[in-house]
């Protein structure tokens, strides 16, 4: 096999492949749609000449808001042979509560230059103010009828992709006002693909299968190029949708499909231990998955644990299990555990690692943290302290990469490119160290809590209190501000719980968090439901929560959550942001 | 129809009902009635929204479609959405 140095060339030589293809499933009882390799280029041919057709010059950005899997993958891959830079967006998923979906949308148009909105019919009526409002964009097209202005076999002409040309826009929600929108040539996504794939050993057999959502790093890069440049059998989509209503499907599906290789994030395993029900895997045979990756939030050992010995009577080994490492601004993946290895945690001193020493420990109230493996050949991995000098192992601090897979920086922003892009290395905010040369996150840099020159994680804090009965897990901030009557900071933790004038549930977030953590939270404020402040992407928002009690706003109604927050869990490209918006049973931030 | 005449809305609303009752960890102020709206006064979140749609599935053998979830309000919007897809799958087979 040649090796392609553009998607649109990956997606070329796929053709030739006429077993290949991607598969859609939408409705639980609407028949699997497959789409070859061939087909699906044809077809986004077409929607690049109606590109074309609309006046979209190379270079030009078009939004994509686009629910249904082949739509979205004829769109992404349409655009690319058009020359043009896609921006995926988000769907809206819940009519209530359109105002902050459509400021977030708002903004990452603005930010994108987009000059084309393409959407569905469903979704269309909703974005009727988004055009008076993002002055760039000169219409708001329906996929449908779009692709209709042009003849079935029709292509963008007089097009030639280049490895350095921008591929799309991968916008990053962080928790922060601006949308970051991280830049990614085909060189990158290429770069990063063959990595990965080397990484899952995949060949032509290779088949897999995934519910995550395609705006995401994870189920766009993972599941729409990487199939196509490693030119594998192929992969089946489910909507996100199914797989959150009913989570025995995707196992269904995998064992149907005799799929070899799925991702989801942590708080996924959680739900399926949790929602599903033995009947409902009848015949269920999960020994051909090869690989359970799981990346894109902090894995917690012991959900991954519960999954594996709850499902391994339908054959589930837990050795499929793949930690991983990864985010947008290194295109998608960066480490990967060795292939067939079991599930591994590095236990570790709770004191020692705030101190940023990853001290082994045999205690009982040791900290697991899941190794996440090694990068990839061609790709470097540091961690450095404060003042960006290596650290040696076991020494917690800002994990930094350089290498082909990392972003071009943040489209019309270079203040922020220059603020994670130094001498080619990226700085991710997150923390970590390294045994043997794998390794292990343990957090964030920007959300530290700082008491007597100890370094506290506010997701451990939040995790803590989430394991206590009556708190909505996910639904906790945990954040520390400035106190001088102190002379120290103030650590508060806010929490939502079903009952908010349960004094005792105080007590027991904070002895809980006293008993794990060592450190006693000022402040515990209980709110109910739906208090916490969030994006309009369902990330829970440390500052503005911090902000809110500072001024005495906390939990005084302003903030309200939606109809049904689906919006937000299948709102953004950091999957913390869907555990929160859950309230899932397990994730942590 | 030669089976069983389709749930009414009451019996649907019925169901509902009877789900709360099971499922809710907190006990609303004012009892489930058909005017319960499912955030505000059962304070529902996503996944417990997931849960019952599950649920109604199973018990009334349907597949709701993910359209459901963009204009639902209140419990009564759920019952009308059921009884509305039950009359179309019943059409149907």
């Amino acid at each position: 096999m040649i090796r392609s140095e553009t998607l649109t060339q990956a997606l070329d030589a796929a053709t030739a492949r006429a077993d290949g293809g991607y598969s859609h499933l939408v409705q639980e009882k609407d028949p699997v749609k497959f789409f070859s390799y061939a087909e699906t280029a044809r077809r986004a041919r077409r929607f690049g000449a109606a590109l074309q057709a609309a006046g979209v010059r190379p270079g030009e950005r078009v939004g994509l808001i686009l629910p249904d899997s082949s739509e979205f993958v004829e769109a992404i891959y349409g655009a690319m042979y058009a020359g043009a830079i896609a921006v995926p967006v988000y769907p809206p998923m819940n009519l209530g509560q359109f105002e902050g979906y459509l400021a977030n949308t708002t903004h990452i148009l603005r930010q994108a230059g987009c000059s084309l909105v393409v959407t569905d019919g469903k979704v269309r009526p909703i974005l009727g103010r988004l055009m008076s409002n993002v002055p760039s964009v000169r219409a708001v097209e329906v996929y449908a009828s779009f692709v209709k202005q042009v003849d079935e076999r029709a292509a963008p002409i007089g097009v030639d992709v280049k490895p350095d040309d921008v591929a799309f826009l991968q916008f990053t929600s962080g928790s922060t006002s601006r949308p970051k929108g991280v830049t990614l040539t085909h060189a990158n996504l290429i770069a990063n693909v063959y990595a990965l794939g080397a990484g899952l050993n995949t060949s032509e057999d290779t088949y897999g299968l995934s519910w995550l959502p395609l705006y995401h790093d994870m189920g766009l890069i993972g599941f729409v190029f990487t199939p196509a440049v490693l030119q594998v059998r192929g992969v089946q989509f489910m909507s996100p949708l199914l797989f959150l209503k009913r989570p025995a499907l995707w196992l269904r599906q995998l064992s149907e499909r005799k799929a070899h290789v799925s991702f989801a994030p942590n708080f996924a395993y959680g739900l399926c231990t949790a929602r599903i029900k033995d009947h409902e895997l009848q015949g269920v045979d999960l020994s051909h998955l090869r690989v359970a990756g799981c990346g894109a939030e902090p894995i917690q050992y012991d959900t991954l644990n519960a999954f594996a010995e709850r499902f391994a009577a339908w054959g589930f080994r837990r050795t499929a299990f793949l930690p991983c490492y990864g985010m947008a601004e290194h295109s998608l993946a960066v480490t990967f555990v060795g292939l067939d290895e079991d599930l591994r945690a590095d236990k570790v001193d709770a004191d020692a690692l705030v101190h940023g020493e990853a001290k082994p420990s045999e205690a009982d109230d040791a900290l697991k943290v899941v190794c996440c493996g090694r990068t990839f050949p061609g790709h470097e991995l540091r961690i450095v302290d404060a003042e960006g000098n290596p650290l040696p192992e076991r020494r917690v601090g800002q994990i930094e990469l350089r290498g082909p897979s990392v972003m071009r920086g943040y489209w019309g922003d270079a203040e922020r490119t220059l603020q994670v892009l130094r001498d080619g290395w990226l700085a991710t905010g997150d923390l970590g160290y390294l045994v043997d040369g794998e390794l292990y996150v343990c957090g964030r840099i920007k959300d530290l809590i700082i008491i007597h020159g100890r370094n506290y994680y506010p997701q451990d804090l939040e995790w803590q209190a989430s394991q206590v009965e009556g708190v909505r897990k996910g639904n906790v901030v945990a954040f520390g501000i400035e106190d001088a009557s102190l002379g120290r900071e103030r650590v508060i933790v806010a929490a939502e719980v079903r009952t908010p004038h349960a004094d005792d549930l105080r007590d027991k977030i904070a002895a809980k968090i006293l008993e794990t953590l060592a450190l006693k939270p000022d402040e515990i404020v209980l709110l109910p439901p739906g208090s916490l402040p969030k994006t309009s992407s369902g990330k829970l928002q440390r500052n503005k929560t911090s902000e809110l009690y500072r001024d005495g706003q906390l939990g005084k109604g302003a903030v309200k959550a939606g109809t049904i927050d689906v919006i937000k869990h299948l709102a953004t490209s950091r999957w913390s942001y869907i555990r929160a918006a859950f309230g899932s049973r397990d994730a942590e931030d | 129809m030669t089976e069983a005449a389709s749930p009414t809305y009451e019996a649907v609303l019925a169901k509902i009902f009877a789900y709360f009752d099971e499922n809710l960890a907190e006990k609303p102020a004012t009892p489930v009635s058909e005017q319960s709206h499912l955030i505000q006064d059962l304070r529902l979140d996503s996944m417990q929204s997931f849960e019952m749609v599950s649920d109604l599935e199973d018990h009334f053998g349907i597949t709701m479609p993910m359209e459901l979830f963009q204009h639902v309000v209140t419990v009564g919007d759920v019952a009308r959405e059921v009884v509305k897809v039950i009359a179309q799958e019943r059409g149907e087979a």
